[in-house]
């Protein structure tokens, strides 16, 4: 295994984890901060009872998983799709000129601003690498982009 | 890739039913169904109602009111209105609303601080969550002490219990 998507295991897990930990402790806040996103209300608990787990189940699994296990690309594949819309509904805020927290990390997270949206990218390109990488087998001869 | 797939359908079905089962046991559980959406800059509307220190001072010693005060420990050690709890306020607010949810279901708070917008975070955040009524003292508690409202001071010994156990105290202003 490379250093390098090891580190991206290390470090995606890792944000997963403190992301999903961060959620779980307040669902309510959670929720209040997705229907801050204005992009329906319905949906917002559900999302916000739901997604922590995931999040955590997700961020565990690019920890722990055997680097050939298939459950490592799909963690990788869930995590990329999480990011991917988290991306999406971060430039719709940017674009709207909403101005609030982005609860990405629980209550006290900071605006959403441009930087949300560049930190997303770099968190879906990191995603995408690792996916590629782990589709590969893990296979220590394949240099990681 | 099929199986790849279906594992990340199986992920995301897990997570989504322990979300779900986690929801359904736990105390401070979402309403999924008929969830209100209040938002911070909405706090008004989530319920906070402004009260003037004459309406204050007349509203002491009601019953099924509590006073709490969101200053920091050493203000309130100093010197607080008569009965008030003080709200152990962290970061997220959550010290304040675990306080409050120990009082007695239906009790209605009034919160104060150093002045009206000092107190208006946590008075939006406890409207949000602890879903009772929540009032908000204008001018805070420099307004209250120079109304002449009832003052107290000392350690808060109802706090960590909030039981309120101090709520008859007939101290002086500082």
């Amino acid at each position: 295994m490379t250093l390098f998507a090891a580190l991206l295991r290390l470090g995606l897990g890792g944000i997963l984890l403190y992301a999903g930990w961060a959620k779980v402790q307040d669902p309510t806040d959670f929720a209040i901060q997705i229907t801050n996103y204005r992009l329906g209300d319905v949906w917002a608990p559900w999302a916000a009872v739901a997604l922590p787990p995931i999040e955590l189940l997700t961020g565990a699994l690019l920890l722990l998983a055997p680097r050939r296990s298939p459950w490592l690309q799909a963690a990788c594949l869930v995590a990329l799709g999480m990011f991917a819309v988290f991306l999406a509904a971060v430039i719709t805020v940017v674009l709207r000129g909403i101005d609030i927290s982005c609860g990405c990390f629980g209550g006290d997270s900071g605006p959403v601003s441009w930087i949300t949206v560049a930190r997303n990218t770099l968190l879906c390109t990191a995603t995408a690498a690792l996916l590629w990488y782990a589709r590969r087998g893990g296979d220590s001869s394949v240099t990681a982009p | 890739m099929v199986s790849v797939l279906v594992r990340a359908l199986i992920l995301v079905a897990a997570g989504a039913v322990a979300g779900l089962v986690g929801n359904a046991v736990r105390p401070d559980r979402v309403a999924l169904l008929g969830f209100t959406t209040p938002t911070t800059c909405e706090g008004a509307e989530a319920g906070v109602r402004e009260v003037s220190v004459t309406e204050g001072q007349a509203l002491c010693g009601t019953p099924g009111l509590v006073f709490a005060d969101a200053r920091s420990a050493e203000s309130y050690a100093r010197g607080h209105v008569a009965g008030a709890v003080h709200l152990p306020c962290d970061a997220k607010g959550r010290g304040a609303v675990d306080a409050i949810a120990q009082l007695d279901e239906g009790t209605t708070v009034l919160v104060y601080g150093d002045s009206t917008e000092a107190a208006r975070a946590v008075a939006d955040s406890l409207a949000r969550r602890s879903r009772r009524p929540v009032l908000l003292l204008q001018g805070g508690f420099p307004a209250w002490d120079s109304g002449g409202g009832a003052c107290a001071s000392g350690a808060c010994e109802a706090c960590g219990t909030g039981d309120g156990g101090h709520a008859h105290d007939t101290g002086t202003a500082p």
